[in-house]
């Protein structure tokens, strides 16, 4: 045999296909055990052992060799799945009886048998004394269908591990965020992504908070422009349950948001100077906070930033009524080298002062959080997902099934074939048999 | 709320006695398998009334939260048991797994917590409906595999001993395929019920995968069906051996569905916790 054939038959073979889907299957559980084991227990057992500690089992998934156990079943099905579809069964098959009963032969009988088996949609072929019927062909190819789902979800898997680029960034009502890397405040990048940035930019027209009571925030939604070199791309809401899809990119509204006050600083000398803070929401619902700490610009001063949206006016232990911008404060604290220089409240209308400088605060809008993923692979895994789910309701719903009737000199003999269900089949020739018996002539 | 709740009292109740009239008929020989039948539809009787009043109430599908999830999962499966028994009556003696099984997991269903939780807006897609509606038939398909399983085990064990109870069980080349079609079908369902909680993920947070621990526990679930798939198809595996398989393979389901979901922090956790 030579070389090529052997590994041929290596490839297709269906024992291979078997070790491989459980050997992924014992990783798989193993890589999730770790996935979900935070001390790491097992890793740090496992990476005693000299030379272990390159195996990546922190994160079994992202692992190369894991990729590649992935891409050798990639291999095999698709060898496996050439194989039988180059060796689908198109001949008919002379089937051994499991089945004699005495019946007179004639042109009577073939008739009633035929017409039988055409009520139960078989397409029936008369030869002489024999009746060949079959039905379901379609299932035939539904295994190779079934394995080509598998094969694209495969291929789009890869083309996304190598292609996909996903990021995350805030936005605060008015501003523009243009797709650059370093923009980004956490981004993804496949490997074959290749730095392809300055493909939009997306500005923030509004944001809503839809609120379900008791502090808890139903859902968020924003209105973007998306636009590439001045051109508007297009302009849309986006929410937790409706995507925004430009191109190949689609916005998602990610669930952080908070404030992005506007601050002016008076400076002694007549400056003025203004600062949008894009405030950091910590916490949970319904005990959110948000805060910022920053140093002025060629000032000396430090300051630490608290937002109420909806004060309440309790000036010992300010809070908040609710999450919508209402009746904005912030609570201020200045330091400078020597200590606390001021600590206080500033309203939205008013404006405080200390050390020559007057601070106010003309505005506050809310700051929105999106993130942004470009998948080449998608729509090849979606395509995959739909050829999949076809061949599995092919392989369940078209059992292919033969049947054949052989007239002798006795009797007949009836024998059939299916490539899953014997029993069914049997109760199935018994039933075609019974009712062949009572069928009526035509005219009776 | 009282009247969903004694209205699910009722339905276990109904499953309960449905399950005693089952047992008294296997081990005293008597006459109660009708009985047990009569019990269990009325029993899914009230479950459906009882769903159909939480589904009023809460205004969504009973798919948020451990009562709403494992409550509908019964329904399911009771009602995959009804639809068989109706269509082939010699699988009545399944009543004799599904009903104990019921009770429990509707038991269960019942001591957890019963506020209602609003819906997410990430749930809000045909995406979910289309995942639950696949997954819970799966569950329900795969169930009635592995009484299969159980009962060719049984049946392979006992027959030997001529027992008046084994006559019951159908036999046992037809338990096997009946497992096998069962499993198919499961498969199948769990197969599409993977690619729509894909594609439903990739709508609300940008991923289609994630290796979330319900996710990952699904996917070797499914793994698991593939390989017993093939074992039957290509090495010709059958009897004794597929139904340890099945009966395996639905414990590692039992524990995606069950145990993953309230052991980690997941995806899934905001409707099973």
């Amino acid at each position: 045999m030579s070389l090529g054939k052997k590994i041929w038959q290596f490839a297709t073979s269906p024992s291979l296909a078997l070790k491989l889907i459980a050997v992924v299957t014992i990783v798989t559980i193993f890589g999730v055990l770790i996935k979900v084991d935070k001390t790491f227990t097992f890793v740090r057992m496992v990476n005693s052992v000299p030379f272990t500690e390159k195996l990546g089992l922190q994160n079994v998934f992202d692992t190369r060799w894991y990729m590649f156990l992935v891409f050798l079943i990639f291999i095999n099905t698709v060898a496996c799945t050439v194989k039988q579809a180059l060796n689908r069964k198109k001949t008919w098959t002379a089937f051994t009886p499991v089945i004699q009963f005495k019946a007179a032969v004639d042109e009577e009988f073939m008739d009633k048998a035929a017409r039988v088996l055409r009520r139960k949609r078989y397409r029936v072929a008369v030869e002489g004394k024999t009746v060949k019927a079959e039905k379901n062909m379609l299932g035939y190819g539904s295994s190779v269908v079934f394995h080509t789902g598998i094969i694209i979800i495969i291929a789009g898997a890869f083309l996304s591990v190598g292609l996909r680029m996903s990021g995350r960034f805030p936005l605060f009502i008015g501003g523009t965020f243009t797709d650059m890397h370093k923009g980004y405040y956490s981004i993804n990048e496949g490997p074959l992504f290749g730095e392809k940035h300055g493909q939009f930019e997306l500005e923030l027209n509004g944001f809503e908070m839809i609120s379900q009571g008791k502090g808890k925030i139903q859902s968020m939604e924003s209105l973007v422009t998306v636009s590439k070199d001045n051109r508007i791309l297009a302009r849309g809401k986006t929410n937790f349950s409706v995507p925004l899809k430009v191109g190949n990119f689609t916005f998602y509204q990610f669930n952080l948001f908070g404030y992005a006050p506007t601050l002016v600083v008076d400076n002694p000398d007549g400056l003025k100077n203004s600062y949008v803070l894009i405030m950091n929401t910590i916490g949970s619902p319904p005990n959110y906070r948000f805060i910022y700490d920053f140093v002025v610009p060629n000032t000396p001063f430090q300051v630490s930033a608290e937002l109420f949206p909806d004060y309440n006016g309790i000036a010992g232990k300010p809070a908040t009524r609710s999450w919508e911008i209402r009746n904005p404060v912030l609570k201020l604290m200045v330091k400078d080298n020597e200590g606390t220089v001021f600590s206080g409240i500033l309203p939205a209308s008013g404006s405080v002062s200390f050390a020559g400088y007057k601070v106010s605060m003309p505005q506050v809008r809310y700051w929105s959080s999106f993130n942004v993923v470009n998948d080449r692979g998608l729509s090849v895994i979606y395509a995959g997902f739909f050829v999949l789910s076809l061949g599995a309701a092919m392989i369940y719903l078209y059992v292919p099934q033969k049947i054949q009737f052989i007239g002798t000199d006795d009797g007949v003999n009836v024998g059939g074939w299916s490539p899953r269900y014997k029993v069914a089949l049997t109760d199935e020739l018994n039933e075609v048999i019974s009712a062949i018996l009572k069928e009526r002539s035509p005219g009776h | 709320m009282k009247g969903e709740i004694l209205l699910h009292w009722l339905a276990v109740t109904g499953y309960s006695l449905s399950a005693v009239a089952f047992i008294y008929s296997l081990v005293f020989k008597k006459r109660t398998f009708k009985a047990g039948m009569v019990l269990a539809a009325a029993g899914f009787l009230f479950h459906t009334a009882a769903l159909g009043l939480r589904w009023y109430n809460t205004g969504h599908g009973p798919y948020m939260r451990v009562y709403e999830v494992y409550s509908s999962d019964v329904w399911i499966a009771v009602l995959i048991y009804l639809v068989i028994q109706f269509a082939k009556p010699k699988l009545r003696i399944f009543g004799l797994f599904v009903m104990p099984s019921a009770v429990l997991l509707i038991g269960m269903a019942i001591m957890a917590s019963k506020e209602i939780r609003q819906l997410p807006e990430t749930f809000r897609t045909f995406w979910l409906i289309l995942h639950i509606f696949f997954a819970k038939i799966a569950y329900g398909s795969l169930l009635i595999a592995a009484v299969a399983g159980v009962l060719y085990l049984l049946k392979a064990r006992y027959d030997t001993r001529n027992l008046e109870w084994l006559n019951k069980i159908p036999k046992l080349d037809y338990l096997d395929e009946l497992n096998y079609k069962f499993t198919g079908f499961g498969f199948f369902n769990l197969t599409v019920m993977i690619a729509a909680g894909s594609i439903w993920a990739n709508q609300a947070w940008g991923s289609y995968w994630s290796w979330d621990p319900v996710e990952t526990w699904s996917l070797i679930t499914w793994f698991i069906y593939a390989i017993y798939l093939h074992l039957r198809r290509m090495h010709g595996w059958k009897g004794a051996k597929a139904a340890w398989f099945s009966v395996t393979a639905f414990a590692v389901l039992v524990f995606t569905l069950l145990g993953v979901g309230l052991i980690y922090i997941s995806n899934h956790s905001p409707y099973i916790s």
